[in-house]
């Protein structure tokens, strides 16, 4: 209180008064719609029709006023009331500037290519934890897909479609100039593996200024063999020159839940053929009301009367809450700017004592020590610690969302969570081979714990007035440790076991770089950049499995009676000479070209230089038009580039492999030595020496369009590319001793158009109130040009039960399995002899991509309130759910109620094979024997077509409500703004076409290509949350 | 431009082209975590354990065991509950095939050419890792019938390896083995010693391997092709075959963590140490209670009761009333115990197949009184070897195990067929190859009938080919079979 009254001590009171005038342009035309502010404040207001304007503000105050495609002008009120103004036209007000590839800022009208950008408003809008998240639906051409909901799981970011038949398809991230790592490793795969979160997601979306997404390869070929999946190009807030000091405090919190659960049945126990089992964990059982009056073992061996749980699934899930809380200070001198921040992120998951808690640090820090010579420095201290991250998938005794989300109807968790030991600490477990889920809980959490240091300098020299020289240089590094426990009585490793992996990953990268500008008065501009990248790489990890532990619950490899470990280390360097030339003649003609040199560690002597090349240019051909109402802004552009990508490290020779171990199924490998015998083995991937890089070669063409007064605005863009030679392995066959071979082949093409429409109604209206509509929209093709000559499919990933993501020529990457047979009349064909549909193996079901995505976004804005939501829509691509699967295959959920204990023939055919090698059909009459043999048949794991879904959907992904204080109301306390907000996220789907999950599902992470499988994930989540922003 | 403008835009130069040295790019791309160049001995080590894994565990030994009915799931509460209706998981089709062909199989392959290439050439290496070949490809036929053998392993040459004939393949092993016979030279320190986990660099006992493998593959094969009876017949006396249990081929298993033998470690690391899932068969089971074999409470172990309850193929298994197991279970303390070895060619086997060699008159005149004193040696020995004393295994085969001198050769063979059986109640890969052989189709022995659940076709008798293979490889076959579909060797 005591500081609010020195603060408010200092103001000076005057007497408000109403000031009013006309804003025109220089030829005295009224400008409708012209705002005019009190600096400083929130106070504003509008011109009529007339460009007159009226505003209260006090003598001494500065109004600003301005307009669309005009200078802004500011004026100190003085004793007159009445202030007319006369804007100029001014081409470079329209000119937003965008930071593009290396840093470089260039104007927005001048770009040949399409760059998407999202502020720091969007971003936080409606906070995620992660920076990915909130891209979502706001920038043309990106699909971003989160792996599930795990707190500090991952999102995975495809821009313009996957290219990539092998490796990553996700973008290079730079951060204030410093490309940086977004590693994710999921080491169990699909067998227990956790979402581990992708390093990207360690960035705090509140230091965060501006993204600019690089889409097509010319817009990022400056980064040469990074390229090729586009760049996310992120910079940080700054201090301000010659500013006082600011605080900004910043504090969210957020209830999370499930967003979707299965609709289950609450008719029937667990059991096989109507008849009650302790150990089977599904709904075909007896009839619950059937048996009211008998009793039954349960779990824990007590005799109990099974009695429905509707919620019970519901109720095992906790209310997550998510607290990030951000304190910043900027500010400045004449010489010097500096911004510090701290954010605290504190996630408690959904799943029972899961938790993420992240500390992020950051400075932001330049200074100009001359004229001449200035220096800025950013470093980033990351720490986050996580546990209870939830095994997802399979095969793996910790893996326990299939058994949570497949619980028997009449177990409550209650009672699970109570009993999960006896009276001597022994488990008692859900089935004879089924952990406890409380055990693995309590017992079993999976940790992460990340320590990383973003940091870089840049130096920058002014030679001459028109040549600059620009030294960057920057390191990210980070040790992340990851913890797998299984205690000791945990069924599957009743011994007792841990495994440590520790992994230290590094990048170095030096950018030094000559710039040149100069213009001259016929409006030619030239400007053009030489320099040189060095870019490495370094990453070790190790892991160390204890089994047999002595002392229950003590981690410590002395602990176990066996240890085995093994480790892993590479290193990649690149070095680059680039250079990007850029003309502009008259502001109105623009040409940029950019030439890079890769030279790369991981090819060959004779393959490891190459070139990358680049053009586009734009023309603003409204500047050869008459001025008027429809289109105020008009610019063509387009633009070609070729960029690339080498192969991974020590791809080229072939080497022995130390074994560690030797495969046994159902996860009874040994290790090795065993008994003194010491193995080595042979490469599973045949090595090839002649590696090439491989290549992406891209057009586009786009139109921008400011229209009706700029009240309309609209951004398009067509883009091609093909990307060949693509470093694969593929599969060969086994009798030649190899499971792979690498080469390069294949071509993939991706063909699309992009779409940004915005819509300010109210943009040239006189008011308080605001309304901007935008809308992103994008159609991606793909296709697979070619693959290797002889190859029909390349398996780009693999599930469970023939599950396959592949590619095959002429088509776009598919999700195949095995498929209901059906004859040429696409009649199901029935086997006769037990009335279940016949299946066949290796089928394509659907693509994996969407034919469509949009996003629409509204924020209406009324005085000091304002109102926002985003709507995400997708439309195609194929899902399949493993959850449906199991829940069907088990007789959990509420459509497998249907015929039970009834006679039921399933519509098809059965086929008659006649004596004469002919084929017939006639109408099948076999029932099933039941429907749990139905079901199982239907819809199991094994047999995908019974769980393909149409993966469209149409969600609320924000919606978000805010007050501003009046500034007014703050005038006395020092406080410079006030903002309150209530923000949700993910909280409705409003529409899509898959039972009992979030058609929002990305199983196998950031790896491949992003295809829509779901098994036995954390259910996504939706939020709601409360946010309240204050500066100083 | 000033002087020190020009100094700078030099260094910029040299700076750029200085970095970008070859030298310094190639050194960057040396691999730290292997090895350039190995000893033929350490490949061996691997592919040796790799190959006892995939004998051992859930992809040939157990489905196998299940669908050729060597033991009982009891029901659908434990494993195995598919494979004994014959759904055998494509996994394991796969993972048998990929274990043979690329764990085993290449690694073995590339020992022999490293041994070969050695100087001095390590002519014992090279023929340790082609005997060794020889077993795992023996296996990998008659799993899966026709299979790449002479294209096999040559990755740069045969990018797609052309299926051999199962004769042919089998005939090409019988000379590898000869091949790799005449290499062996027993003066010679020249061998792998310390690394091999089959006898330790013995190269005497790799002789009696290679020649009982031998004398194996040519009874698979004489009943399709009579011609080999001459072989055989010059063989079955050999002093090189394995017929003593000093001899054994096996792989050895400890007790100790991720050392155990598979078949007990499934249920260490998912029961507790107790095996409430695989129980004995009746059909085996029946035959060993009728001839009051000694082994029955060493493969199996008693119910509470102290009685031993058999389970029938794909059934479910009996349990008293408060939930605890009365069928019988394969026991986890002898037969299944935790650091039992691999057996993979064993003295009882040989003994048992020269007796059948005499019943049946191949390559020599038919003696059943020859054939009555290696049949009970045999039994012996696979009496002996489940820890049975010699003074207990001596009363029995002279008391209550049927003499089969007096009997007709048919009866003979068959009771032959019946030991032969019990023999390889631990090994169903070894015991469903020779049931096969065992008589034509109808007459095997023991008599098998179809599981009940089983798709009607006919007995088990074979894996698919794996899709991964089908898929990629150009010369493969269309992968039509069923698991019922005979091979070559099927009579």
């Amino acid at each position: 209180m005591l500081v609010l009254l020195l603060f408010g001590s200092t103001i000076a009171l005057a007497q408000e008064k109403t000031i009013s005038g006309i804003i025109s342009d220089e030829n005295s035309l009224p400008l409708p719609g012209a705002t005019v502010l009190v600096k400083g404040t929130s106070t504003g207001a509008s011109a009529d029709f007339d460009g007159k304007y009226a505003i209260l503000a006090k003598q001494g105050q500065t109004l600003v006023f301005s307009f669309v495609g005009y200078a802004s002008k500011e004026v100190v009120i003085g004793a007159s009331n009445t202030i007319d103004v006369v804007l100029k036209e001014d081409a470079t007000a329209l000119d937003e500037v965008v930071v593009t590839a290396m840093g470089i800022t260039k104007k927005e009208r001048s770009l040949g290519v399409s760059v998407g950008e999202v502020d720091n408003e969007s971003l936080t809008r409606a906070r995620s934890a992660s920076p990915l998240d909130a891209l979502s639906g706001k920038v043309s051409g990106l699909k971003i897909t989160q792996q599930s909901g795990t707190p500090g799981g991952s999102s995975s970011i495809i821009i313009r479609g996957a290219t990539s038949l092998s490796g990553s398809n996700q973008p290079i991230f730079v951060i204030d100039g410093m490309p940086i790592s977004n590693q994710s490793f999921n080491q169990d795969n699909i067998a227990g593996g956790v979402d581990g979160g992708n390093r990207a997601g360690d960035l705090n979306p509140d230091d965060i200024e501006t993204i600019s997404v690089l889409k097509g390869a010319s817009a990022s070929a400056l980064y040469g063999a990074r390229a090729k999946n586009g760049a996310i190009i992120i910079t940080t807030k700054k201090g301000k020159k010659g500013s006082g000091l600011k605080v900004e405090l910043n504090s969210s919190v957020r209830f999370d839940s499930p967003l979707k659960l299965p609709d289950y049945q609450n008719e029937y126990a667990q059991g096989t053929a109507g008849t009650y089992d302790v150990n089977s964990i599904n709904g075909w059982g007896p009839k619950i009301s059937d048996v009211a009056d008998q009793t039954f073992v349960d779990f824990k061996g007590d005799q109990v009367t099974l009695t429905a749980k509707p919620n019970n699934v519901e109720d095992f899930f906790d209310t997550g809450i998510t607290k990030i809380n951000t304190v910043a200070i900027s500010g400045g001198d004449t010489k010097s700017d500096y911004r510090l921040s701290y954010t605290n992120s504190d996630v408690k998951g959904i799943v029972p004592g899961s938790e993420y808690k992240k500390n992020n640090f950051a400075l932001n820090a330049g200074r100009n020590f001359t004229d001449k010579f200035s220096a800025r420095t950013n470093v980033s201290y990351i720490s986050s610690q996580s546990t209870g991250r939830t095994q997802q998938g399979s095969n793996d005794g910790n893996a326990i969302v299939s058994n949570i989300l497949g619980m028997s109807r009449t177990i409550s968790f209650d009672d699970l969570r109570n009993n999960y030991v006896d009276e001597a600490g022994n488990q008692i477990p859900l089935t004879q081979r089924t952990n406890n889920p409380y055990w693995v809980l309590n017992k079993n959490p999976f940790s992460i714990d990340v320590e990383r240091l973003i940091a870089s300098v840049e130096l920058e020299y002014k030679i001459t007035k028109d040549i600059k020289l620009v030294e960057r240089l920057g390191t990210d590094f980070y040790n992340e440790s990851r913890q797998k426990l299984y205690a000791k009585g945990s069924l599957g490793t009743l011994a007792g076991s841990f495994t440590n992996w520790d992994y230290y990953n590094q990048i170095i990268n030096n950018d030094i770089y000559i710039a040149y500008n100069k213009s001259n008065s016929e409006g030619i501009s030239f400007s053009a950049i030489l320099g040189h990248n060095l870019y490495q790489t370094a990453l070790k990890r190790t892991t160390i499995t204890g089994d047999n532990l002595t002392v229950a619950g003590l981690y410590n490899l002395g602990n176990a009676e066996k240890l085995n470990g093994t480790n892993y280390s590479a290193r990649r360097k690149l070095h680059g000479v680039y250079t990007d030339i850029n003309l502009d003649y008259k502001n109105t003609f623009f040409l940029n070209l950019t030439g890079r040199n890769d030279w790369s560690s991981t090819l060959p002597k004779a393959n490891n230089s190459y070139f990358y090349p680049s053009v586009n240019g734009a023309i603003v051909f409204t500047e050869f038009m008459e001025k008027n109402d429809i289109i105020s802004f008009g610019k063509i552009r387009g633009g070609y580039a070729e960029v690339g990508s080498d192969a991974d490290p020590y791809s080229l020779l072939f080497g022995f492999v130390p074994s560690s171990d030797y495969f046994v199924q159902y996860s009874l490998s040994n290790n090795l030595p065993q008994g003194g015998i010491i193995g080595f083995e042979a490469p599973r991937t045949l090595p090839n020496a002649n590696l090439k890089p491989q290549r992406k070669k891209e057009f586009e063409l786009g139109l921008d369009l400011k229209m009706l007064k700029n009240i309309v605005g609209i951004g398009f863009t067509y883009y091609n590319s093909d990307t060949s030679d693509q470093l694969i392995n593929i599969d060969v066959p086994l009798s030649t001793g190899f499971f792979r071979k690498a080469l390069n082949a294949g071509v993939v093409n991706n063909e699309g158009i992009e779409l940004d429409v915005n819509i300010s109604p109210f943009i040239n209206n006189l008011g308080s109130f605001k309304w901007d509509l935008g809308i992103v929209f994008n159609q991606n093709k793909q296709k697979v040009k070619s693959l290797v000559d002889g190859l029909d499919e390349f398996n780009l990933q693999s599930g469970w039960s023939g599950l396959t993501i592949k590619a095959a020529p002429g088509e776009e990457f598919g999700l195949y399995g095995t498929k209901f047979r059906r004859n040429e009349d696409g009649q199901f064909i029935i086997n006769a002899a037990t009335g279940l549909k016949e299946v066949q193996s290796a089928q394509r079901l659907g693509n994996i991509a969407p034919d469509w995505t949009m996003g629409i976004n509204n924020s209406f804005t009324y005085k000091n309130f304002g109102l926002g939501f985003l709507i995400d829509i997708k439309q195609g691509g194929t899902l399949f759910s493993g959850t449906t699967a199991v829940l069907r295959g088990a007789g959990l959920v509420s459509e497998t109620l249907a015929n039970r204990g009834e006679t039921f023939i399933d519509t098809g055919v059965n086929q008659i094979n006649n004596a004469d090698g002919s084929v017939s059909y006639v109408e099948n009459t076999t029932p099933v024997e039941d429907m749990e043999n139905y079901w199982l048949n239907q819809s199991s794991t094994s047999n995908t077509e019974g769980n393909i879904f149409d993966a469209s959907y149409v969600k609320l992904r924000e919606i978000s409500f805010f007050y501003n204080v009046p500034s007014k109301m703050l005038s006395k306390t020092g406080i410079t703004s006030l903002r309150f907000g209530i923000e949700g996220r993910n909280l409705w789907i409003i529409h899509d076409n898959v039972p009992h999950i979030d058609p929002e599902v990305n199983f196998f992470g950031t790896g491949g290509p992003a295809a829509t499988v779901e098994f036995s994930s954390v259910p996504s989540v939706k939020s709601v949350g409360f946010n309240v922003n204050l500066t100083f | 431009m000033k002087i020190k403008n020009i100094v700078l835009f030099i260094s910029i130069i040299f700076f750029t082209v200085y970095s970008c040295s070859n030298e310094d790019l190639l050194k960057v791309n040396k691999d730290p975590n292997v090895a350039t160049s190995i000893d033929p001995d350490f490949l061996f080590g691997y592919a040796a354990y790799s190959w006892t894994g995939n004998r051992t565990g859930g992809d040939v030994f157990l489905p196998i065991g299940w669908a050729s009915q060597a033991f009982s799931t009891g029901g659908n509460a434990g494993w195995g509950y598919g494979e004994d209706r014959y759904d055998i998981s494509p996994f394991s089709i796969g993972n048998a095939w990929s274990g043979y062909f690329v764990n085993s199989g290449n690694n073995l392959y590339i020992a022999i050419q490293q041994a070969e290439a050695a100087d001095p050439v390590n002519n014992n290496a090279a023929a340790q890792a082609k005997l060794t070949l020889a077993n795992v490809m023996f296996e990998v036929t008659m799993i899966y019938g026709d299979v790449p053998f002479r294209q096999a392993w040559q990755a740069g040459e045969f990018t797609n390896p052309v299926f051999d004939p199962q004769e042919q393949v089998l005939n090409d092993l019988l000379v590898m083995i000869d091949e790799a016979l005449a290499q062996i030279d027993v003066t010679s320190i020249v061998k792998i010693s310390s690394n091999d986990p089959f006898y330790k660099g013995d190269m005497a006992k790799w002789i009696k391997f290679g020649t009982s493998l031998k004398l194996k593959i040519l009874m698979t094969m004489v009943d399709k092709d009579p011609s080999k009876a001459g072989e055989i017949g010059a063989l079955v006396n050999s002093s090189n075959l394995i017929t003593s249990p000093v001899d054994n081929f096996k792989i050895d298993y400890f007790d100790e963590t991720n050392s155990e033998n598979p078949k007990n470690k499934i249920f260490k690391n998912y029961a507790g140490g107790v095996n409430p899932w695989i129980f004995a068969n009746t059909i085996g089971y029946t035959l060993m209670d009728d001839r009051s074999d000694p082994r029955i409470p060493i493969y199996f172990d008693a119910n509470r009761d102290g009685d031993f309850l058999s389970v029938d193929t794909a059934t479910e298994a009996l349990l008293y009333p408060n939930g605890d197991v009365k069928s019988s279970p394969i026991s986890l303390d002898n037969l299944w115990k935790v650091d039992a070895p691999d057996l993979i060619l064993s003295a009882s086997e040989i003994q048992l197949l020269r007796a059948e060699i005499y019943v049946r008159g191949l390559g020599v005149a038919s003696d059943i009184s020859m054939a009555n004193t290696l049949y009970k040696e045999g039994v012996k020995q696979s009496l002996m070897y489940h820890s049975i004393s010699e003074v207990d295994a001596d009363a029995y085969v002279n008391g209550d195990l049927p003499d089969i001198s007096g009997m007709s050769a048919v009866k003979a063979e068959e009771e032959i067929h019946i030991q032969q059986w019990i023999d390889f109640q631990d090994r169903t890969l070894e015991g469903w190859i020779n049931w096969r052989r065992s008589g034509p189709e109808g007459s095997e022995i023991p008599n098998l009938t179809l599981p009940p659940g089983a798709p009607a076709g006919g007995l088990f008798r074979r894996y698919m080919y794996p899709t991964g293979e089908l898929n990629s490889n150009a010369n493969a076959p269309d992968g039509g079979d069923m698991l019922f579909d005979k091979v070559w060797v099927d009579l």
